[in-house]
């Protein structure tokens, strides 16, 4: 059915958006906490957390790309016209826009009744909906989000090859 | 069977079933090879040791010691057989440093666990209370509620028979680290902590881009319906202990009594527990009967703001000072209920009982809490009542005494050497040329400095006799800033006697900061 569905190409620019944009949040808010940790980790401990923290963020990395792969198979395929890379695009991209805003204006989702939850997840649903939606009018603006994924792939790539480095040595502190 | 060089070697029927004869030996438990108590030497005469620590709880807050508000009856039945040190300074005015000074007899700028979840130098992890007790043969059992003690005694597993995990005696709990990374707990709590769980600050958000949602809508809901259920016991709110911090630690402390007075008779002989309980801290939960017990208007005269003001309205501090002081008639209860039980079973006859805490708590100045660099007189005098084996009468010591002096103590009580590493000194009345009142006592504040570094900024206090020497260093606005107070007619550390024309102000200003210098010597070469 994926392959019917999707090419290998397509399934790798989904992986390229999603680590991507998981890694940069990631990485951004590591960097915002990693100098109080230095103060009091030594060298290998602090090499040792930021190696925990990559090799969680290549989990969420891979449960997202799942997801929207997941996604690309349960949407009617005349719906994603081989455009699953622009929607992976538009969901992960708002979803940090989102992420910001909400924690900004100081969101706590575990002080969050259920009904908050979903009035929050299907807000994000309908606005990613909207911006896919958006997107698909303009050839543009598409080509441009595709012409971006194509060039964060390297760094994509190097930060898979740090995620490895740090599930080794996550693997090694636990055996 | 063999003995056919060059061939397969094969094994027949009758050499199986000869060999399987020895299997039921693989069920034997061999001596040295079966997990239990380590106690070579074995002392059954020597005597238990249990040390109690309630998490911040301010001596200046214990009726027992001249608190206008009656917080601690139960504690004042227990001094009736204790000593009790009326002039005791934490090492440090949060849980890290504070307890570090407690298991290694020395000051923050020796042990350096002196930030928030911070943990000892590598040193102390052969030179603690724990390492000590073993080679004497002591059966040695750690448990805390509070997170920031358990990296601590996490550190130290290798010298503790038992470590019981704080989720064992939670009714919530939900970091997941402990269960999947146990070989890698401190770090891999860092970790998940800054994955799911950031947002301490307003600008601190989790690394996790979408499973943070979930995680913590979830947990949220999971807390949730956990303080419903405690809500008719609790009505100010369910006892969260790190809500702020977004770890969902709810327990109850009437759990963690049971479970003492159930190991008090369980454990082997003699043995070494510390016991590191999270009341009276933040959120001050108290349990209904005590609600508005203290209600009684009674506000303290306010007192000057010099530095490091949080700019709290004395309403607020006081109305939190109520909160505070209930909560201590609540965690006193449950003492006496701890109390009781020790002594209808007779287990103070042959055990060394210690009571105390690892900083203390302050509602004043504009100050609320303990997470400041301040270190007035609330913050660093903390309880210290020592009941020795079967003692009956109570007595009292005003000598100026440290948490370091708690192991050289103990370790004078149960007959066993006193390292020179440790800073601290055997406590009057035990044993001969006991801690002298002349000597420096010193409380460390440094969370802004390098584990292993000098110590730039910070705070100092050096408590000789009945003066106190406040020294803060390197902040911001405040570079280099003296109090000094006579704690003997102005406990209420009102009048600001520093000058550098005061000869006192001078000679103690020149001894903490040569104590200062030589401490951070090692770190300077």
């Amino acid at each position: 059915m994926f392959k019917q569905r999707f090419t290998a190409y397509e399934i790798f620019q989904v992986f390229v958006v999603c680590s991507f944009t998981v890694h940069v949040w990631s990485v951004y808010n590591l960097l915002k906490e990693a100098p109080a940790w230095m103060l009091r980790m030594s060298a290998g401990e602090l090499t040792a957390t930021i190696a925990y923290v990559l090799a969680f963020t290549l989990f969420e990395s891979v449960v997202v790309c799942l997801g929207i792969v997941l996604l690309g198979v349960l949407l009617p395929s005349r719906w994603l016209r081989s455009k699953l890379a622009t929607l992976a695009s538009v969901v992960l991209y708002l979803a940090i826009l989102g992420s910001g805003v909400a924690y900004k204006l100081g969101a706590r989702p575990e002080t969050w009744a259920g009904k908050e939850f979903v009035f929050a997840g299907s807000l994000f649903v309908a606005a990613s909906a909207a911006a896919y939606l958006f997107v698909l009018r303009f050839p543009g603006l598409e080509r441009k989000i595709l012409a971006i994924v194509d060039r964060v792939s390297v760094l994509t790539l190097a930060y898979v090859f740090f995620d490895l480095i740090a599930v080794l040595v996550v693997i090694i502190r636990n055996v | 069977m063999f003995e056919n060089a060059g061939m397969k070697p094969q094994l027949g029927r009758r050499d199986f079933l000869k060999w399987a004869s020895l299997l039921p030996f693989l069920g034997v438990k061999w001596p040295g090879l079966v997990d239990q108590p380590r106690g070579f030497s074995r002392d059954s005469q020597a005597p238990n040791v249990l040390i109690l620590v309630f998490d911040t709880l301010s001596a200046r807050h214990v009726s027992l010691y001249g608190y206008q508000r009656e917080t601690t009856p139960n504690l004042a039945r227990f001094a009736e057989r204790a000593t009790v040190y009326h002039a005791h300074s934490a090492g440090g005015n949060f849980t890290s440093p504070g307890t570090a000074s407690l298991l290694t007899g020395t000051y923050p700028w020796s042990h350096r666990a002196f930030h928030i979840q911070g943990t000892m130098s590598r040193l102390f992890e052969a030179r603690n209370i724990f390492s000590l007790f073993g080679s004497k043969g002591y059966y040695r059992i750690a448990y805390t509620h509070n997170q920031a003690a358990d990296a601590l005694l996490y550190q130290l597993r290798q010298h503790l028979d038992e470590r019981k995990e704080p989720r064992e005696l939670s009714v919530l709990f939900h970091p997941v680290p402990d269960r999947l990374f146990p070989n890698d707990y401190n770090v891999a709590r860092t970790a998940e902590a800054q994955f799911l769980r950031s947002g301490i600050g307003e600008d601190l958000w989790p690394s996790s881009l979408f499973l943070a949602w979930f995680y913590n809508t979830l947990w949220g809901q999971r807390a949730w319906s956990v303080k419903q259920k405690l809500a008719d016991a609790f009505p100010r709110g369910a006892p969260d202990y790190n809500s702020q911090e977004r770890s969902g630690l709810i327990l109850l402390l009437e759990d963690a009594i049971d479970w003492l007075q159930t190991q008090v008779s369980r454990l082997p002989r003699p043995y070494l527990a510390y016991i590191h309980l999270f009341p009276p801290h933040a959120p001050y939960a108290t349990r209904r009967e005590f609600i508005d017990i203290f209600d009684d208007g009674w506000a303290p005269l306010p007192k000057p703001r010099l530095f490091f003001d949080q700019e709290a309205s004395e309403e607020h501090l006081n109305l939190q000072r109520r909160l505070y002081d209930e909560t201590i008639a609540y965690v006193d209860a449950e003492f006496g209920r701890l109390y009781d039980d020790l002594q209808k079973t007779g287990a103070l006859e042959n055990t060394c009982l210690v009571f105390t805490s690892d900083h203390g708590e302050m509602f004043e100045r504009g100050i609320i809490g303990h997470v400041t660099p301040a270190l007035y007189h609330p913050l660093v005098h903390v309880p210290l009542l020592i009941s020795r084996p079967g003692q009956a009468v109570r007595e009292e010591v005003y000598t100026p005494t440290s948490a370091v002096d708690v192991l050289p103590t103990l370790l004078h009580v149960t007959g066993q050497p006193i390292p020179e590493w440790c800073e601290g000194e055997v406590l009057p009345p035990f044993g001969e040329g006991a801690a002298k009142s002349e000597r420096g006592i010193f409380t460390v504040e440094a969370k802004e400095n390098p584990k292993q570094g000098p110590l730039t900024k910070g705070t100092v206090s050096l408590r000789r006799g009945r003066y106190q020497l406040i020294h803060y260093f390197g902040y911001l606005g405040v570079e280099r800033e003296f109090e000094l107070y006579d704690l003997e007619n102005d406990p209420e550390e009102r009048e600001n006697l520093y000058s550098p024309n005061n000869p006192l102000a001078v000679e103690l200003q020149k001894a903490l900061e040569e104590k200062l210098q030589e401490m951070n010597r090692p770190y300077l070469a």
